[in-house]
C-alpha cells in the first residue's frame, strides 16, 4: 500500500529541512507499508528526530501553530468537561475559550482528527499542534485527583466484596474467633482428642497438598505442548499491518539503573514498534527514575506516566492509574528488568484468537537470566520452573483458578477496565486478579512463551520478596472466602479445592512446616513415646507416609521441573530444596506479622543486583552507543 | 457405556479369567511359599492384636502393602490374598497391554487379542502369577519402565520422566530382584535419553530418574529403623543352580524382544530405549550372580516378558507382522515351558508338573492337620510371624496368643509360659525361618518337661499343653 498524503508531504517536508536523511526516509516508508500506519507513528517509534523537531514540521506541514502545554497550559476546568479516555484516544483536548471560539490542540492532525474536532467540539474551532508529550501530561494533571481516586477505589466502590481493603470481614472474624473459641474448649474439656483432632486435619491438608501438586504436574506435563504448535505457527503468519494497538506497562520504582534492559527488550519484540503504547510508569515522588527515564531519550512510543502520590503505593493502584491512559486493545505488564521472547505479543494474540470467546488473559511464562549464579538463584528457577512450566498449565486443564504471575499477563483490554483492573489494596493483586477473573465467569489461559527476569540474588532480598507475595496470596485466600457459597458456584467444587490447596496450601505450609519440624525432631532425640499420644496409628502412619513421601514427592518434582528447558544441570540442586523451605517458612511468618500490622505495605525488592544484569544492561546499551 | 466402565469390565474380566490357571495349578498341589508367607502375614497384621506389630521386613512394600488392603477389606475370602493381588495387577497388565498394542503397536483388535492371549498364557507369565503380586509387578514395573524410555526419548515432557521412575519404583518396591533392576538401568539408561536432556548434564537427567527409587529404599531403611524391623531378609539360595542357567531362561524368554531390537536398528530413537531396558534387565542379572537377591530362573525371566510387551508395538509395520509376531509368541510357549524344566529351580519344576496335571499333594496338609487340631482349644501360644502357612489356613488368630500379647512376650523371652498350650515347630523343614518359642523354650524340642503334656505331634509341630502353673493369659 503506497503512503497516504499527509505522509508524503511530511517526509518531503523533513527531508528539504534536513531533517531526515535520504536513506532513512526510505526506511520509514517501508515500515508504513508493512505496519499499516502513517509516517507520523514510525517516526514516534525511531530516534532520528528530536520531538521538537517532528512536531514543528509537523505544525509547519498543516500550517498550524505549535503550542508548548508546558509554558501555555490548557484551561483545566474546561479539560475537565471532557471523557479523559476519548481525548486521550484521540490525542486532542480543548486548550481555552478565546471568544466564542475554541482552541484545540492536537497531536494528530489529519482528516479523521478533524472530523473528530468538529463532532465533540463544534465547528467554532482553532486547531494548534501539541505534542502528545504535551497533551498526555495536560491530562495527567488535569484529572490528577479522580484519576488518582478511580485508581485507588475504583474497586472498591464499585466491588466492595472483591477488594482487599477490609483486610478480614466481621463475618470472618466471628468464624475465626469461634474456632479459637471451639479449640480453647477442645484443650479445656479434652486436650488430647482435641489436638489428635487438630493434628488429623493438619495431616490430611498435607497429604491432599502433595497429590494436588502431583496431579498438577502430571496433567500440566501432558497439557504443555498440546496447543504450543497451533499458536507458534499461526503467530509467525501473523502480517503486521493487522496487529492491533498493545499496551505496554512497566511499572517501576527506584530501579533506575535497569532500565535499559527492558528498552532493548521491547525494542526486540516481534511487533511494530508503532503500534505499541508504552507506559513507564513512574511514582512522581521518584525523581531519581524519573530522570533516568528522561535521559533515555526514548522513542515517542515510550510514555512516562507520573503517579500522584497516595496510600497504598503499590504497583496494582500505579497500574490502574496508568490504565487511564492506555489507548491498546491488549495490555501487558513486564517489569523492568524483563526480557519478554521477541514473538511473545504475536503468540499472545494467536493464543486469544484460538481461545474460547470469554478467554480474558493469557499468562506467559517466567524464568530467569541469571539461573546458575548461586544457590538461591537455582532455587528460584527450579521453584519458577515447576510454578509456570508445570503447575499453572496443570491448573488451566483442571480448570481451577489460575493466580497470575508478576508479570508477562496479558489482557483483553475491555474485561480488565470492566473489572476496574488490580486491587491496590492487594500486594498479589495479579493473582487476585486471575481468581477474581475465573470468578467473574472468564479464562486465564496459560502458553508457551516466556520472559526472562532477573533472580533474586540475595536471601534477605528474596524473604521481603517473597514475604510480600505470601502476604498477597493470604490477602487473596481471605478475600475470596469472604462469599463461600458464591465461590462453589462460581468456580465450582474442583475450583474451590484446586484454590485451597494453591492458594491456601502454599502460605499455610509454609506455617505449618516449623511444628511438624518441630515434632519430628522431638521423636528422634526423645523417642516415640513422647509423641504417640497425640499420633495413634493411622496419624502417625500418614504422617510417616507424608514425611517420607510426600517430600520425596515435593523434592522429585522440584527436580523434574528444569527438565522441559533441558536445564538437566539444576535437576540435582533440587535435593536441597528443604532448605528452600525453611526460607519459605521465615517469608511465611514475616508475611503474617505484616498482614496483622501492615497489611499494605508493599516489600519492595530491589532489582540490578545481580553480576548477570550488569552484562545484560551492558548488551542493551550497547546498540544504541 | 463409558470409557471407564469399558475398562473396569475388561479389567474385571481378564483378572477373573487369570483365575483358571492359578486355581488349576492349587487343586494340583502348587502353593508357592511367597503367597503362604504374604497371606499368613495380612492375616495376622489384620486379625492380630492391636500391639501386635511385625518384625519381619517391611520390604518389599508394594505387594505387603496391597495384600493387607486386600485382607482388611475382603476379610476371608475363598482364595488365598496374594492370589487377588496377582489376579488384579496381572489383569491390569494384560489390558494395558491390550490397549498399547493397539494404540501404539497398531495392531488390529483380533491380532493384539491373541498377542495378549499368548503372553498371558506364557508359562513364565502364570510361574509369575503364582509366585504372588511382587513378581507379577515386576513384569507390570518392567514393561512401564521400558516404554516409558521410549516416551522420554520421543517427547520428553515431564509426565514421560515420571512414568520412568514410576516403573523404577514400581520394580524395585515390588520385588529384591527389582532393586537390581534400578541398579543395573543405572549405567545404561543414558542410552535412552534425548541428547538436549544430557547435553546439560547427564548426572542431572541420571539423579533425577533414580531418585524416587532411591528416596524409596531410604524411607524404607529409616522405617525399619524407627519400627525396629529389618530391611531385607533373602532366603537362602538353593545349591546346584549354575549362573548359566540363571541367564538361559531370561534370555529365551526375551528373544523375541530381540528380534525386535535387531530390525529398529536403523530407528535407533526407537531401538536405543529398548536396548537401554533390555541392557538393564541383563545387569541386573549379572548383579545378581553377586548379590543372590534371588535364585529362581523363572523370577529373573518375568520382567523379560514386560519387555517383550513393550517391544512388540515397536516391530515394524508390515502385512505379515501380525502373523509373524503371533507365530513367536505360539513358538515361545514350548520353548520357555522347556526353558522352565530345563533351566529351573525346583519350584519352577514343581509348578510345571502342577500345571501339566500331576497332583503334588497338598503343600500345607500339616497345617490342616494342626488346625483341625487347634479349632476349638484357646490360649495357645505360637510364634504366628514364623508360620503364616498355620495362620492362613487357620483364617485368623483366634485362640492364640501372639506376638504384642504380654504372655507370648514373656515365654518369647524364657519366661514361664503362661497359656493353655504352646505350639512349637522343629526347625527340619521349615518353611518360615527358626521358631522363636522354641529358641526360647529349648527344652520343648527334645521332650516334654514337667509342668506339660505332649497333646499333639505330626511332623515338625508339636503342642504341649501347660498343665501347672499359671494358665491365665492375655484376653482369658
Amino acid at each position: 500500500m503506497p503512503l497516504d498524503l499527509d505522509s508524503q508531504t511530511l517526509g518531503d517536508l523533513l527531508l528539504i529541512r534536513g531533517l531526515l536523511e535520504p536513506a532513512q526516509l526510505d526506511e520509514a516508508e517501508r515500515l508504513c507499508e508493512a505496519w499499516n500506519v502513517g509516517l507520523l507513528q514510525v517516526l514516534q517509534s525511531r530516534r532520528w528526530l528530536k520531538p521538537g523537531e517532528l512536531y514543528r514540521a509537523l505544525a509547519a506541514q498543516y500550517d498550524l501553530p505549535l503550542v508548548n502545554l508546558v509554558e501555555d497550559p490548557p484551561d483545566t476546568e474546561l479539560l475537565r468537561h471532557y471523557d479523559s479516555a476519548t481525548m486521550t484516544d484521540a490525542m486532542t483536548i480543548p486548550l481555552r475559550r478565546e471568544g466564542d471560539e475554541m482552541v484545540i490542540a492536537t497531536a494528530r492532525p489529519g482528516p479523521a482528527t478533524v472530523l473528530h474536532i468538529f463532532d465533540t467540539y463544534g465547528a467554532r474551532v482553532r486547531i494548534v499542534i501539541a505534542s502528545q508529550l504535551d497533551i498526555s501530561l495536560a491530562l495527567q494533571r488535569a484529572f490528577r485527583e479522580e484519576q488518582s481516586h478511580e485508581a485507588v477505589f475504583g474497586l472498591a466502590d464499585t466491588d466492595p466484596e472483591m477488594s482487599a481493603k477490609s483486610v478480614i470481614t466481621a463475618p470472618q472474624l466471628l468464624v475465626i474467633y469461634a474456632l479459637i473459641t471451639l479449640f480453647l474448649a477442645g484443650m479445656a474439656l479434652a486436650p488430647i482428642g482435641t489436638i489428635i483432632a487438630l493434628n488429623l486435619v493438619m495431616t490430611l491438608f498435607y497429604t491432599g497438598n502433595f497429590l494436588f501438586k502431583a496431579l498438577l504436574v502430571w496433567v500440566g506435563g501432558n497439557a504443555q505442548e498440546h496447543s504450543s504448535r497451533a499458536i507458534a505457527a499461526e503467530a509467525a503468519s501473523m502480517r503486521d499491518d493487522d496487529l492491533p494497538v498493545y499496551t505496554v506497562l512497566v511499572p517501576m520504582f527506584r530501579e533506575p539503573e535497569v532500565l535499559p534492559i527492558l528498552t532493548a527488550a521491547l525494542r526486540n519484540l516481534d511487533y511494530p514498534l508503532a503500534r505499541l503504547d508504552i507506559k513507564i510508569v513512574l511514582e512522581e515522588t521518584d525523581d531519581e527514575t524519573i530522570a533516568a527515564a528522561r535521559s533515555l531519550e526514548l522513542e515517542g512510543v515510550f510514555e512516562i506516566v507520573q503517579v500522584p502520590a497516595s496510600h497504598p503505593q503499590t504497583k496494582p493502584k500505579a497500574c490502574n492509574y496508568a490504565l487511564q491512559y492506555a489507548r491498546g486493545e491488549f495490555l501487558v505488564i513486564f517489569d523492568a528488568e524483563d526480557k519478554p521472547e521477541p514473538d511473545q505479543l504475536k503468540k499472545v494474540l494467536a493464543a486469544f484468537r484460538q481461545s474460547p470467546a470469554n478467554t480474558a488473559c493469557i499468562q506467559c511464562r517466567l524464568n530467569y537470566y541469571n539461573a546458575r549464579e548461586n544457590w538461591l538463584t537455582r532455587m528460584f528457577t527450579l521453584d519458577y520452573s515447576l510454578w509456570f512450566d508445570l503447575m499453572l498449565p496443570g491448573l488451566e486443564r483442571l480448570g481451577v483458578p489460575i493466580p497470575l504471575g508478576g508479570t508477562s499477563n496479558h489482557f483483553r483490554m475491555d474485561v480488565l477496565r470492566q473489572l476496574k483492573a488490580w486491587d491496590p489494596f492487594n500486594v498479589t493483586e495479579d493473582a487476585d486478579l486471575g481468581i477474581r477473573l475465573t470468578q467473574k465467569g472468564y479464562r486465564v489461559g496459560v502458553i508457551d512463551s516466556t520472559t526472562y527476569e532477573e533472580a533474586n540474588v540475595s536471601i534477605p532480598n528474596w524473604i521481603r520478596q517473597r514475604s510480600r507475595w505470601i502476604k498477597g496470596y493470604m490477602q487473596t485466600f481471605l478475600v475470596h472466602t469472604r462469599r463461600p457459597v458464591h465461590l462453589v458456584r462460581t468456580i465450582g467444587p474442583a475450583g474451590v479445592l484446586g484454590f485451597v490447596f494453591f492458594i491456601g496450601g502454599t502460605f499455610l505450609s509454609g506455617l505449618l512446616n516449623p511444628l511438624f519440624w518441630g515434632i519430628f525432631a522431638l521423636w528422634m532425640v526423645l523417642g516415640a513415646e513422647v509423641i504417640e499420644p497425640v499420633f495413634p496409628p493411622a496419624i502417625l502412619y500418614l504422617s510417616l507416609l507424608n514425611l517420607l513421601a510426600g517430600n520425596a514427592l515435593l523434592i522429585y518434582l522440584t527436580m523434574v521441573a528444569p527438565f522441559r528447558r533441558r536445564w538437566t544441570d539444576l535437576a540435582p540442586w533440587g535435593l536441597s530444596v528443604v532448605g528452600y523451605w525453611v526460607l519459605m517458612t521465615i517469608a511465611s511468618y514475616k508475611a503474617l506479622k505484616q498482614l496483622i500490622s501492615n497489611p499494605f505495605y508493599w516489600e519492595k525488592t530491589q532489582h540490578g543486583l545481580s553480576k548477570h544484569t550488569a552484562s545484560e544492561l551492558a548488551a542493551a546499551k550497547e546498540p544504541a552507543a | 457405556m463409558t470409557r471407564a466402565t469399558g475398562f473396569l469390565l475388561g479389567w474385571a474380566a481378564l483378572a477373573t479369567a487369570l483365575l483358571a490357571p492359578l486355581l488349576w495349578v492349587e487343586a494340583h498341589g502348587f502353593l508357592s511359599g511367597a503367597v503362604i508367607a504374604d497371606w499368613g502375614r495380612a492375616i495376622l497384621q489384620v486379625d492380630g492384636p492391636a500391639l501386635f506389630r511385625a518384625t519381619d521386613p517391611l520390604y518389599p512394600p508394594l505387594p505387603k502393602v496391597l495384600t493387607l488392603a486386600v485382607q482388611g477389606v475382603a476379610g476371608r475370602p475363598g482364595l488365598p490374598t496374594p492370589h487377588i493381588v496377582s489376579l488384579a495387577v496381572g489383569g491390569l497388565t494384560l489390558l494395558v497391554w491390550f490397549g498399547e498394542f493397539r494404540r501404539r503397536g497398531r495392531y488390529s483388535a483380533p491380532v493384539a487379542a491373541a498377542l495378549v492371549l499368548l503372553l498371558a498364557l506364557n508359562p513364565v507369565f502364570l510361574r509369575a502369577l503364582s509366585e504372588g503380586p511382587g513378581a507379577v509387578f515386576l513384569v507390570l514395573g518392567t514393561w512401564l519402565y521400558a516404554r516409558s524410555l521410549l516416551d522420554l526419548r520421543q517427547s520428553g515432557t515431564a509426565p514421560d520422566m515420571m512414568k520412568v521412575a514410576i516403573g523404577l519404583l514400581v520394580v524395585s518396591m515390588a520385588h529384591p530382584f527389582g532393586l537390581l533392576i534400578a541398579m543395573g538401568s543405572l549405567p545404561v539408561i543414558v542410552l535412552a535419553a534425548r541428547p538436549s536432556m544430557i547435553a546439560a548434564s547427564s548426572l542431572g537427567f541420571m539423579v533425577s530418574m533414580f531418585f524416587p527409587a532411591a528416596a524409596a529404599v531410604a524411607s524404607l531403611l529409616f522405617v525399619s529403623l524407627v519400627l525396629g524391623s529389618t530391611f531385607l531378609a533373602l532366603e537362602p539360595t538353593p545349591a546346584g543352580l549354575a549362573p548359566l542357567d540363571e541367564l538361559s531362561l531370561p534370555l529365551l524368554t526375551g528373544a523375541m524382544a530381540v528380534i525386535v531390537l535387531a530390525r529398529l536398528v536403523p530407528a535407533p530413537r526407537r531401538m536405543l530405549p529398548l536396548l537401554a531396558a533390555m541392557a538393564g534387565l541383563l545387569g541386573a542379572i549379572l548383579l545378581n550372580f553377586v548379590f543372590r537377591f534371588e535364585s529362581d530362573p523363572a523370577l529373573l525371566a518375568a520382567p523379560m516378558l514386560g519387555l517383550l510387551a513393550a517391544a512388540l508395538p515397536l516391530s515394524p509395520v508390515n502385512r505379515v507382522r501380525g502373523a509373524a509376531m503371533t507365530a513367536f509368541l505360539l513358538l515361545a510357549l514350548p520353548l520357555n515351558g522347556w526353558g522352565l524344566a530345563t533351566f529351573g529351580a525346583e519350584l519352577d519344576r514343581r509348578w510345571l508338573e502342577a500345571a501339566l496335571g500331576h497332583d503334588l499333594g497338598d503343600p500345607l496338609r500339616r497345617e490342616r492337620a494342626l488346625a483341625a487340631f487347634l479349632r476349638d482349644r484357646e490360649g495357645v501360644l505360637l510364634d504366628a510371624e514364623r508360620h503364616p502357612g498355620l495362620i492362613a489356613v487357620l483364617g485368623g488368630t483366634r485362640g492364640l496368643v501372639i506376638a504384642g500379647q504380654t504372655s507370648y512376650e514373656l515365654a518369647a523371652l524364657g519366661g514361664r509360659p503362661r497359656a493353655g498350650y504352646i505350639a512349637v515347630r522343629a526347625p527340619e523343614g521349615s518353611t518360615g525361618g527358626r521358631d522363636r518359642l522354641l529358641a526360647a523354650q529349648p527344652q520343648l524340642s527334645i521332650s516334654a518337661p514337667g509342668g506339660y503334656r505332649l497333646a499333639y505331634q505330626s511332623g515338625p509341630w508339636r503342642v504341649f499343653e501347660i498343665t501347672g502353673g499359671n494358665r491365665t493369659w492375655d484376653g482369658t
